[in-house]
Order: C-alpha cells, then sequence, then structure tokens
C-alpha cells in the first residue's frame, strides 16, 4: 500500500478525482471519527447512525469535483452529515407518527460485556439519551459545540443561523441537560 | 436562588461571547457567591460528560463504506454499458434502414425515370381509359 501519510486533504482528494480509491480510503479514516460524533451524537448509536455515515462519505465522493477546498474538508463532511441524519430523523419521526404504539425511543445502546465498565456505560447511555431527548434544534447545537468541540461561530456557520440563535439555543439545550443529568454532576 | 440573567451569562461565557461590562459582573459574581462557583463547576462537568461519549463507528467502517462505493460504482458502469449497447443497436438498425430506403429509391428512379408520388405508387403505368375499362369488365 501506498504511504500517504505526508498528503494533505486536497492532495488526497486530487488522487482521487484521478481514480485512486485508496487515497479516499485514507480520507475516511481520517475523518470518520468527527463523522461518528456528528451522526452518533444525532442519531444515537444505532444501525442507521452507521448507514448514515457510510452516506456522508458517498455523497462526498460523487460530488467530489464540486468540492473547491473554500471551507475545511471537516466542516463540510460535518455539514453533509447533519443535513443526512436531520433527514434521517424526521423520516423516523414521521414513522413513529404513523404508527402511533411504537412511541419509544429507538436508541439502541451497544452495552459493554465487561462489568468493570458496566457504570461508565451506564453514564454514557444516560448522557446519550438525554440528548436524543433534546428536540432536534437544540440537539444540533450540542453535538457540534459540545460533542464536536466547534467554536460558536463555526457552529453557527454549519447550521446557516446566526450567532444569537446558536447561543440562544446552547443556552437552553444546557439548561435542559442540567435538569436530567443532574444526579451526575 | 441564583440571578437568571448572570446564570444566562455564566452559560454564555463557556462559549466565549461576553463583552467587558458581562464578564465583569460575571467575575464579580463568581468571586462573591460560593452557590455560583458551583454552578460554574456543574456546567464543566455536565460538558466533560456530554464530551467524553463514545461515538465511534464500529470496526471496518472504511472497508464497508468502500464497498458499497465499489458496488454502487460498478452498477453504474453495467447501467452505463447497457444503454450504450443499446444505443449502438439501433445505430445499426437505423443505418440499414436508410441504406434500404436509398437503394429502393435509386432502383425505382433508375427503372421509371422519376420518383415521383405515382411512380412510387405504380400508378403511372395506368391511363385514366385503362383504368375505367379494367372496372368495366364482367367476370
Amino acid at each position: 500500500m501506498k504511504d500517504y501519510s505526508g498528503f494533505s486533504d486536497l492532495d488526497l482528494i486530487s488522487q482521487t478525482r484521478k481514480g485512486d480509491n485508496e487515497a479516499f480510503s485514507v480520507l475516511i479514516s481520517r475523518y470518520k471519527d468527527q463523522v461518528a460524533k456528528t451522526v452518533i451524537g444525532m442519531m444515537g448509536n444505532c444501525m442507521e447512525a452507521d448507514d448514515v455515515g457510510q452516506e456522508t462519505f458517498i455523497r462526498f465522493y460523487r460530488s467530489i469535483d464540486k468540492f473547491r477546498g473554500d471551507s475545511a474538508l471537516g466542516s463540510y463532511l460535518t455539514k453533509i452529515a447533519m443535513n443526512l441524519s436531520l433527514n434521517e430523523l424526521k423520516k423516523r419521526k414521521r414513522n413513529r407518527s404513523l404508527f402511533s404504539d411504537n412511541q419509544g425511543n429507538n436508541v439502541e445502546i451497544h452495552r459493554s460485556e465487561t462489568k468493570d465498565h458496566q457504570d461508565t456505560d451506564d453514564i454514557q447511555e444516560e448522557v446519550q439519551l438525554a440528548i436524543q431527548e433534546l428536540p432536534f434544534k437544540f440537539r444540533s447545537v450540542v453535538v457540534l459545540r459540545m460533542i464536536e468541540g466547534y467554536s460558536t461561530k463555526e457552529t453557527a456557520e454549519i447550521l446557516d443561523l446566526p450567532m444569537g440563535t446558536v447561543l440562544s439555543r446552547l443556552a437552553r439545550a444546557q439548561q435542559n441537560l442540567k435538569d436530567k443529568l443532574k444526579h451526575l454532576i | 436562588m441564583l440571578d437568571q440573567h448572570l446564570l444566562d451569562l455564566l452559560m454564555r461565557s463557556l462559549d466565549g461571547d461576553l463583552d467587558d461590562t458581562d464578564r465583569t459582573m460575571l467575575e464579580k459574581a463568581l468571586s462573591e457567591s460560593e452557590e455560583f462557583r458551583k454552578e460554574k463547576n456543574k456546567l464543566i462537568r455536565l460538558r466533560e460528560l456530554v464530551g467524553s461519549g463514545d461515538y465511534q463507528f464500529k470496526h471496518g467502517f472504511t472497508n464497508r463504506v468502500m464497498n458499497r462505493l465499489t458496488k454502487s460504482k460498478n452498477g453504474k458502469s453495467i447501467e452505463f454499458n447497457f444503454a450504450r449497447d443499446l444505443n449502438r443497436i439501433f445505430m445499426r438498425v437505423a443505418i440499414t434502414g436508410v441504406a434500404a430506403i436509398v437503394l429502393l429509391l435509386l432502383s425505382i428512379y433508375l427503372t421509371t425515370g422519376s420518383v415521383s408520388l405515382d411512380s412510387l405508387s405504380g400508378a403511372e403505368y395506368y391511363s385514366e381509359d385503362n383504368v375505367i375499362s379494367y372496372l368495366l369488365i364482367e367476370e
């Protein structure tokens, strides 16, 4: 396998455009964790999250010629992942309202079998559930600002929102989380 | 009971969005109130909790994406080849058809000396009298 460690993102994109699929797989390896934070943060750790993550990279691959490098690749992928996650969540919500007896949260948490990690897993599960219970508009700012670590300005740019809106949504989301997770903090 | 405005300022301070007046007000509140300092620590702890979750795809994610890409690329090329082959077949049929029509017209022209509608239908061989006499023949 060719050594791509010295390649920048733009180099890898250029290689991919020439038909070098290995270069694209290096890009996936570089950004999969970042995309995972967006998708799993928004949808929970479920099968659909993996599909949406895959779809994010496939969409990027198909439109790779349109990527001009004006924004960082990470932000570009995060934006695709966020839009796809929101679409999937809206679809899920529609399906749930069609089959109204299925009101339960579809979050599927992968529990560790090891007893030593039980407490940590329980806490993580509780935190994830609290995030999943937030309305989409609050959840998206929490995921970008508090999980991905984007600045409020970057969060506003990714979500196409004014800074003030991001800040007020963050404040309300934090208040909500603080109330739900008060026994953990 | 903590002042709501100060709590809002505290939340906003974690996102680095305070002007000098608000920052001074917040620092004063923090230095004066133990409860407020605890509240700040709670918010920091909350952010740590939210940020420390396990947000990773299952093992083999890169391969799964590459497999899907390969499959969709193959699918695309099959569709593309099918369309191209269909085009080629129609092209051949069209060329053969046009050649046959040209040959037919040429043979009519060579036989009759023109390619008018009458020569194409063969009506020019018959005069009006001939047609009438044909129609009047009794069996």
